[in-house]
């Protein structure tokens, strides 16, 4: 499978900050999801547990009237993208990550290409997910394009 | 294509598919797969260079990647190495270093006054007369060198990448074949690298005849071939070894960064030459290289050949002469050898002589015959072909790289592994052992216990399987009272030479080395290191040991410098309102990675366009984007108490719904950062940095969040916010279009803080005025910061508001006197230097520099003032950075300057020393000419000095002219 790169919207993408985030995890059904791991929800939806008091969300559901005092909620607008095929072959041009540490299901934060990037690692097969900040978003996207496009590695394999 | 051989059973070539190159000028043809060097050699072309010094003649020696003298030059390529660069059709090359041609090269009159341009000539001729080294210097430049780079070349980067792995193997012989599988059978990763196009190494040119291989060849190929856990890596060299077992792989494709747990190094041995006179003969060559042409290439390396051996692999390559129907005229044995290969040789009926020495090899354009002494006798053979087996170096770059040491083994006459790092094992010939079956258990065992050590589990005691007798003659060198007997090819540097350097007191490898230049070129002593130290030792006296070696840096083969520079990776960040800067023609400024409008060009100069862009804020309205001011969110039970102690202002009495000032000192006392801090409830507060300063300022508050053991959470939101400025007199009707909230100043004061929203869009607002207008910062999520920048645009045309640029903002907020952080502040500024002594409350507990302040409050000896000039012409204006002189000596130096389109004169400030700080005190200002203009010390703010237009009860009735 060729590798293919396309943006995502990242609409409804939500940072939660606070104590006490365990009914959030229940709503979602992912009170077991452990530390730097991710759930897929619905198409296109997860929840990822990046700390005791801190997951990212991108679901369609409203939190904003369940937040509990102490707990805050911060829209995020990142530059999210699609990365399908053999895109660890990608990867190992723009990020010094050894991936054969991580496993599906792994919420990955790295550098690439000298941006500070997360990563929803998937199972075999499936498209890589990757975000950063908003303000990087087109410098990440005409680097990535561009060493899909003319890396004579990538065009070898 | 006369020298080529039937199909051999382990070539490189396509023989379907003939590839025609020019050499020269000359058109000949090769197969796929040939090597410029191999396809010369088969069409009969010898001579394929000219020596670096001499010009004499030189053909093949080592065809392993480090055949100097077969250097070539294409119209793009200076150096191409003929001994591995594979023919292409239309390639057209020539030999580098000749003057006229390879066949007529002038260069050869430099063998005739050889004898006056002895080792070392250069460091001591020329310096006199004087005013004829510039000449002698030309004339040197253009006679040394090699090829040619075209200065009009096209910038070229290579893509690099990561690989990671468990074990990586470098080198695909037999041994590190067997390394790499047996590691992959314990389950770890495996990278095997491998200067060739085709794995095997010396198994295949060495052992190609060797019926009993077949199997175990089949085997290893097939077992790498097919292991999921084995990356091979092919026409690819390890350029350097670093900490943490860090290979620098280069590729072809470019460089690949190999991380690894283990190193195995199975890198060989380079077959070192013998040194007689005329050694460098086209059609003396190394019997390793012999074998490499006819295995790879399927070519005749000559067709009458004599083998000069100290070692069994020289009767080895004596019948695969044979075999490939060369006739051998005789083997000369330096020694008395008794081993299977003798045996064979005998039985094939070749003729040894044994004890041979003084050697001579004779013929004009290349080898004719050879002279030697044999058992008192000196004897001629006729022969167009030398080979020479005499022993080996090490390819121990890799270990000595690693921090491994390497000791002489004189059983073996072969400096062997003494010392190796953890995680680093050595297998193979590299390692001093030779028989062939043997390196294959070598390699097992290495990759076993590289496997092994990868996985942290304990490292077993290796089998020692060196040999036990000798594979390199001691001394392989002989004299002859006429020279010519090279011993470093790259440099042409003879034996008298290094007898020479040593004469003169340069006695030592590495002295020796700098003082002759042997092991410098291109080829970094593979071929002559050896010789070298063997010839050194003997002249001292001393052991191969005491006379040491010279140390193997990175890279081990030339890397280009587009492979090492690799893709160029600079993140550039745009803001939410990009797009819109882009269709208004924003000309773009870099102010740290963002990219921000300097100005909006409209097609007048470039100063009339900001001009105009200042006179719309000061009119009218003005909308600037502020999004690169850094974002922080702070919140948590502490963050007041956070707040405080960050920044010089007391922050924990601020009110919800207020903004305030926040300057930020290090531990010193000196201005790091300055910004807006609001508070939108007890325990939540948001503060700006300026916009180069975000990510060092959240690191550092980050840092100080933990040392203090605070509860508090602090998120860089720089990203994530869009922000701009809306400034201006008419500010307040425009965005009144927009929202609901009541905007009057008793509902919305200076310096308040307001969450609300504008366009439908939540935002917040805060009543801040840099620019010294009445104007409100909007700070809005990067998703809607492009809509409400458009519906701000569209409220204010009815006003005729314009975007405005960084460089409007900077002369905006010099009117009023704002300093900027990093511009009018330096690495040594103070607060009170800065005349911001208003923004520090000493009477707070703590603060960071807080104790440097107390100090610094009364020591002050310099501090920023504003000034206007006396009178001035355009051409005159200072510069930033220009210097204040007073009495002839450095008074202090401008911070800022510009023109006024508001009050029509040139402003700045200066810091200066506090002698000169009165208001009315002459300043001397030097320009960056030399000539001094005259200004004066003025008050500051030099506009709206009360600051009327912020906070306008009624912006209607108060008009420029009444505060300027």
């Amino acid at each position: 499978m060729s590798l293919a790169l396309r943006l995502k919207s990242s609409e409804n993408l939500l940072h939660l900050r606070g104590a006490n985030l365990y009914e959030v995890l229940a709503r979602f059904e992912a009170s077991d999801l452990e530390m730097f791991r991710y759930k897929n929800l619905a198409k296109d939806q997860f929840i990822a547990k990046l700390g005791m008091e801190e997951l990212l969300i991108c679901s369609e559901i409203d939190l904003s009237d369940s937040l509990e005092s102490g707990q805050y909620a911060f829209q995020r607008g990142d530059a999210m993208f699609e990365l399908s095929g053999d895109w660890k072959a990608l990867m190992s041009e723009v990020c010094i990550y050894d991936f054969r540490q991580s496993r599906p299901g792994d919420f990955l934060m790295a550098s690439v290409a000298g941006v500070s990037v997360w990563m929803l690692l998937p199972e075999a097969d499936e498209p890589l997910i990757l975000g950063c900040d908003p303000t990087y978003g087109h410098y990440l996207l005409s680097t990535l394009q561009r060493q899909l496009e003319e890396s004579p590695f990538l065009n070898m394999e | 294509m006369k020298l080529r051989l039937s199909p051999q059973p382990y070539e490189w070539l396509d023989r379907k598919q003939i590839i025609e190159f020019e050499f020269e000028g000359e058109v000949y043809e090769g197969f796929k797969g040939d090597v410029i060097s191999a396809a010369l050699w088969a069409n009969g072309v010898k001579t394929l260079g000219r020596s670096f010094k001499y010009h004499r003649r030189r053909g093949l020696l080592s065809l392993a990647n480090h055949d100097i003298n077969a250097l070539f030059q294409s119209k793009d390529y200076p150096n191409i190495r003929g001994d591995v660069t594979p023919i292409e059709d239309y390639m057209s090359v020539r030999a580098v270093n000749t003057f006229g041609s390879l066949k007529h090269d002038k260069g050869t009159l430099v063998e005739w006054i050889g004898k006056f341009l002895p080792v070392g000539f250069y460091y001591k001729a020329f310096y006199s007369p004087k005013f004829l080294f510039p000449k002698w210097e030309s004339l040197i430049r253009t006679m040394a060198g090699l090829g040619t780079v075209d200065t009009d070349w096209t910038e070229e980067r290579k893509p690099k990448r990561y690989l990671h792995c468990d074990v990586a193997v470098i080198g695909a012989g037999p041994s590190g074949m067997a390394a790499a599988l047996k590691a992959a059978e314990q389950g770890v990763d495996v990278c095997l690298i491998d200067e060739n196009p085709v794995i095997g190494g010396s198994l295949d040119y060495q052992f190609a005849n060797e019926p009993d291989l077949g199997a175990e060849r089949k085997r290893l190929k097939k077992g790498i071939a097919s292991h999921p856990k084995i990356q091979v890596i092919s026409s690819a060299y390890v350029a350097g070894y670093y900490g943490d077992h860090w290979l620098a792989v280069n590729t072809p494709q470019g460089l690949i960064k190999v991380s690894a747990q283990a190193v195995v190094v199975a890198t060989g041995v380079f077959e070192q030459p013998a040194v007689f006179r005329n050694n460098d003969l086209p059609g003396v060559m190394n019997a390793s290289a012999a074998q490499r042409l006819i295995s790879r290439y399927a070519v005749k390396p000559c067709n009458t050949a004599v083998v000069l051996t100290a070692n069994a692999e020289g009767y080895r390559a004596a019948l695969d002469m044979k075999k490939a129907g060369i006739e051998v005229k005789a083997i000369l044995d330096t020694g008395e050898r008794h081993c299977r290969c003798v045996q064979e040789a005998e039985k094939n009926g070749l003729v040894i002589y044994h004890n041979a020495e003084m050697v001579e090899a004779t013929g004009k354009q290349s080898l004719q015959g050879i002279v030697f002494r044999e058992s008192g006798h000196e004897r001629a053979l006729e022969c167009d072909g030398l080979l020479m087996s005499v022993g080996w170096a090490p390819a121990g770059a890799p270990i000595y790289q690693a921090g491994g040491k390497f000791s002489y083994d004189e059983r073996l006459e072969q400096l062997l592994p003494s010392q190796l790092p953890d995680g680093v094992f050595a297998c193979g010939r590299i390692n001093g052992v030779f028989d062939i079956e043997h390196r294959i258990q070598d390699g097992e065992q290495a990759g076993l216990n590289a496997a092994l050590y990868a996985s942290d589990e304990p490292v077993p005691d290796s089998m020692d399987l060196r040999a036990t007798q000798a594979h390199s003659h001691p001394y392989p060198i002989w004299e002859h009272e006429k020279g010519k007997n090279f011993v470093d090819f790259d440099e042409d540097l003879q034996l008298k030479d290094l007898k020479g350097a040593i004469a003169q007191g340069f006695d030592n490898i590495e002295l020796m080395k700098r003082f002759s230049t042997i092991g410098m070129g291109p080829s970094q002593g593979k071929h002559s290191n050896m010789n070298g130290i063997r010839i050194l030792a003997k002249a001292r006296g001393q052991s191969i040991d005491e006379t040491g070696s010279t140390t193997a840096r990175p890279m081990f083969h030339p890397t280009p410098v587009s492979h090492l520079a690799g893709m160029r990776f600079r993140p550039e960040r745009l803001t939410a309102m990009h797009t819109f800067h882009q269709r208004y023609q924003a000309k773009f400024m870099e102010a740290g990675p963002w990219l921000r409008p300097e100005y909006y060009r409209t097609g007048l100069p470039r100063k009339m366009c900001i001009e105009s862009e200042v006179n719309s804020v000061r009119t009218s309205a003005g909308l600037i984007d502020v999004s690169t001011l850094g974002k922080l969110e702070v919140f948590g039970k502490d963050a007041a108490e956070l707040m405080d102690r960050l920044y010089t202002m007391r922050m924990s009495n601020m009110k919800v719904g207020a903004s305030r000032y926040a300057l930020m000192v290090d531990d010193s006392g000196v201005v790091i950062d300055d910004g807006v801090a609001i508070r939108y409830s007890e325990e939540h507060f948001y503060v700006t940095t300026t916009t180069t300063s975000s990510d060092n300022a959240y690191r550092m508050i980050q840092k100080k969040v933990i040392e203090w053991g605070l509860s508090v959470t602090v998120l860089n939101r720089t990203g994530q916010l869009a922000a701009m400025n809306l400034a201006g007199p008419n500010s307040r009707k425009i965005l009144a279009k927009l929202t609901d909230l009541d905007l009057s100043s008793e509902a919305f004061p200076y310096l308040a803080m307001r969450q609300a929203t504008v366009a439908g869009y939540p935002v917040t607002l805060i009543r801040v005025g840099f620019v010294g207008e009445l104007g409100y910062e909007i700070h809005v999520d990067s998703a809607y910061g492009l809509r409400v920048w458009e519906a701000i645009m569209k409220a204010g045309e009815a006003f005729t508001i314009k975007p405005f640029g960084v460089e409007a903002q900077r002369l905006l907020r010099l009117e009023k006197g704002h300093i900027i952080v990093g511009q009018d502040t330096d690495g040594l500024t103070n607060p009170y230097e800065a005349d911001m002594g208003w923004a520090v409350h000493l009477k707070k507990p703590y603060f960071i520099g807080k104790p440097s302040l107390a100090k610094l409050k009364e020591m002050q000896s310099r501090t920023l003032v504003g000034f206007e000039f006396l009178s001035v012409q355009a051409e005159d204006v200072p510069l930033e950075s220009n210097l204040v002189i007073e009495d002839g000596e450095m008074a202090g130096r401008i911070t800022s300057i510009g023109y006024s389109p508001v009050l029509g004169k040139h402003i700045g400030l200066a810091m200066v020393d506090v002698a000169l700080k009165e208001v009315g005190t002459s300043l001397q200002i030097r320009l960056s000419n030399g000539r001094m203009v005259k200004a004066k010390v003025v008050e500051t703010p030099f506009y709206d000095p009360q600051g009327l237009l912020q906070i306008p009860q009624d912006p209607e009735e108060l008009s420029q002219e009444s505060v300027a």
